[in-house]
Parts: structure tokens; sequence; C-alpha cells
């Protein structure tokens, strides 16, 4: 752990720092592939910018009118820079919500716009846990394994390293997966049976669907998952939901295997 | 054979879900490790018991923490050459004041100062609630302070609730803080 970083002889909170490298490296990543996807980079940056300004602005307004009763009197203490005066939850609608207006205003393409957005996304949280972990956040069980870390008066499992690695994996996968030649590939290989269309949206909904599913996997080795009743964790329940949905998304738009497409029943091409 | 490619799909789903369950029955966590989280050992992070001190006020009054269980505590690590911290003692005040009665208090440690600068500095601003002596520092290390102010609101049951580093926080941040906090333990 090492919540604070000196670097050039100034010392920075690791946490919100990392939360910058991330915008950043993942905003990069999504107009990357937005070009290959054959999308206007420009419009990904904007609508990343605006969306993000709009999820802070919005988190601190939420936070602000949650308080009104202590803001009512001065509302321009609105305007501190307390980094604890936020709603985030609140802000993250606020900001999808922007996201959409925008891509409504320019008739951005909901599926390939989202197939740009995933592989920045998983980069961008996969450096979002490296910041918790050195920043102490998202602490992981007790464990006696030879790889625990000392966090907080006890070994514990380094769970946002686990959580960093899974969406690293998922990277890979996303963006092998979007290289288009890697379908050509796919196709002589026993996976076959598997293969979807890459319909348009294909690579967002394949990143739910795995996320999903490696929370519903490493939320068991966090010790500050949300519980409820009969100890069940919260948000396994929620990940395995949106993982069958996602999966079941994939399947209703699978690709009919090329045998079938002559003699296929119009029931079996979703 | 879009029969298998179906079956297969449907085979995934049915094992996901049964895995899925599974997993969730395996990690969830038993009633006596939900009652050790709350017992924790301290540490000075959102979540967890508030480590304990005793610490001399400037007039020589000794004051812990756990003294204070039951009460929502504002601990606020300072010193009078720090601006920020200087910046929001008035507003921590105003709190103090409209609050003290319903249960909540203010230990504002001063880090390793002398007695003689930090009464001045109070005087001078009609501080009142309790200024505590870190002489050596050694609260605000166990408290790993690296950024002045550090505040640590504390509930009525001694747990952390939120960490503010750096300021200066204003009236209408701290209030929303601790009524929020007085709310939760108002039945207490």
């Amino acid at each position: 752990m090492a919540p604070y970083l000196s670097i050039f002889g100034f010392s920075l909170q690791a946490y919100p720092l990392f939360i910058l490298i991330a915008v950043t490296t993942g905003l990069w990543l999504a107009a990357r592939q937005a070009r290959r996807l054959g999308l206007d980079a420009d419009h990904v940056y904007n609508l990343g910018f605006y969306s993000l300004l709009a999820t802070v602005v919005g988190a601190r307004l939420a936070f602000v009118i949650g308080n009104w009763s202590a803001y009512r009197d001065a509302p321009l203490s609105a305007l501190s820079p307390t980094t604890t005066a936020f709603a985030w939850p609140e802000g993250v609608v606020i900001g999808l919500l922007v996201a959409l207006i925008y891509g409504l205003r320019y008739r951005l393409p909901l599926g390939l716009t989202l197939d740009a957005f995933a592989p920045g996304l998983a980069l961008a949280m996969a450096v979002e846990r490296l910041g918790a972990f050195l920043g102490g956040i998202n602490f992981g069980e007790p464990t006696s394994l030879p790889w625990g870390v000392f966090m907080w008066g006890e070994v514990r499992h380094p769970a946002q390293i686990y959580e960093m690695l899974a969406l690293l994996v998922i990277l890979a996968i996303l963006l092998w997966q979007q290289d288009r030649r890697s379908f050509d590939k796919l196709r002589t290989t026993p996976f076959d049976k598997l293969r979807t269309t890459p319909f348009d949206g294909y690579t967002f909904v394949l990143f739910v669907a795995l996320y999903a599913g490696s929370r519903l996997l490493l939320e068991a080795f966090r010790a500050d998952a949300p519980l409820i009743s009969g100890g069940l964790r919260a948000v396994q329940l929620v990940a395995l939901g949106v993982m069958l949905a996602a999966v079941w998304y994939l399947y209703r738009r699978r690709l009919p295997a090329t045998e079938d497409i002559s003699g296929a029943k119009p029931e079996d091409i979703q | 054979m879009n029969w298998d490619n179906r079956m297969i799909w449907r085979g995934l789903m049915a094992l996901l879900l049964v895995l899925g369950v599974a997993w969730i029955a395996v990690s969830r966590v038993p009633d006596e490790e939900a009652q050790a989280r709350v017992d924790r050992p301290p540490a000075p992070q959102a979540g967890f018991a508030a480590p304990d001190f005793t610490l001399e006020t400037r007039d020589g009054e000794t004051i812990s923490l756990s003294d204070l269980r039951g009460q929502v505590v504002l601990v606020n690590f300072w010193a009078t050459w720090c601006p920020p911290c200087r910046a929001e003692m008035p507003a921590i005040q105003q709190v103090y004041d409209r609050y003290r009665d319903q249960g909540f208090t203010v230990l504002a440690v001063d880090v390793a100062e002398g007695d003689a600068q930090v009464t001045a500095f109070a005087d001078e601003r009609g501080l009142s609630f309790p200024i505590l002596m870190d002489r050596d520092a050694t609260v605000s290390n166990r408290y790993q302070v690296r950024a002045m102010p550090s505040t640590f609101f504390v509930d009525r049951s001694g747990v952390i609730h939120e960490v503010t580093l750096g300021g200066p926080m204003t009236e209408a941040f701290i209030e929303s803080q601790v009524t929020g906090l007085l709310d939760e333990g108002g039945s207490e």
C-alpha cells in the first residue's frame, strides 16, 4: 500500500492520480478503437469529455441537493474543492444521460460506439483498480496465502489486484476479438460452435458478460462487499443476473452456422 | 448443426447459472464473520473503528477518543502554519456551536507545535472546542496523516464514517456530514 506517491518532491494522493491516468488512457484507447471501427475519434473524445464533466458536476449537485438544509444558507459552498463532497452514483447516471444526449444529437451509431468504448473502459477500470490497491480502497478479506498483503491491520487478499488482472485479461480478449481477422481464425477452431456474429455492439455485450462474471467471482475476496440477509454479497447477485442477461443476448444474436442458412427454419435465425 | 449450437448455448447458460449460484452460496459471509467485520482491528480508514488515543488539552486536561463513544466526533489534524487548516477553523466552530447539544463534539489535534503558538491562535479566533496537543506526533502517525488538514468523521459507535484529506472544508460540508451521522444514531 502506498496511498501517497512522491513525484518530483510533491506528495500526491495515489488514488486520484490513478483516476486521472485511467481516464486519459481509457479515452485514448477508445479513440484508437473508434478509428479502427470507422468512427470519428473526435466524437469519442468529446463524448468522453462531456460525459466526465457532467459526472463530476452532477455528483456535486446531487450531493448539495441531498444536503440542501446545510447548503441552503451558503449555496456558494457548493463550489469548494472538497473531494468527499460528491454523490458519485447519481453523478454517473447524469454522465450517462449526457453521453446519450450527445450520441443522439450527433446520430452516433449506438452499437459501434459502445464497441469502441468497451476496451477503453476495461483499461481505465484496470488502472483504477491499481490505484485502489495503492490507496488501500476496496481491501480484501483476511488470508494466510503467501501473496497476501498487509493492509489496514491484517494480511489480506490483494482483491484489487485480482480485479485488475481480470480486467487486463478481459481487455486482451476484447482487443483480440475486435481485430476482424480473429473472426476468420475463430471459424476454424473448436470454438466454432460458440461463435456469434460480430453484430454492432458485440464487443460491448461481451465486455458486460465478462466483467459481470469477474465481479461474481472476485467479489468473494472483498472485505467491503455490501451484504444482504443471509450474509449474501449483494453485488454477486446483481452480477449473476447481468452476466446471464448478456450471455442470453449473445445467444439470441448468434450467427447461424453456415450449413443452417440454406435450410434454416425461420425461428432458428433470430 | 444448429441444434447442437443451440444446445451448447443453453448448456453454457445453465452451467453459468449453477456455478454462479454455487459460488454465491460458497462465498457468503456467515454471521460470525459478519460480526468480525464490526470488530475489525482499528485503522485510520472509513469503515474501521477509529484508533483510540489519549492526549492533553492546552489546559492539561486529558481526553480519550474512546470516552466520547455515543457522540459524533470530528477529529481534525491541523497546525497553525497550515493555511487551509486556519481557514476552516471558523466553519468547524460554527458547526460545533450549533450541534454540540445534540451529541456532537470536535477534537482538533494540533500536530507537534508549541502551546503558546496554539493558544494565541485559538484565543484570537475564539475557538471553544477541545484542542489536543500531539506534541511528538504519535497520534498523527497512527492516523497516517500525510496531508494537512486531515479530518475523520467518527460515528456514535466509534467507527470512521468518512475521511476528508485537505481543505478548507466549508461549513455546509461539515454540517452535511455531521447531521447525517447525528440522524443515523438518533435512536441510541
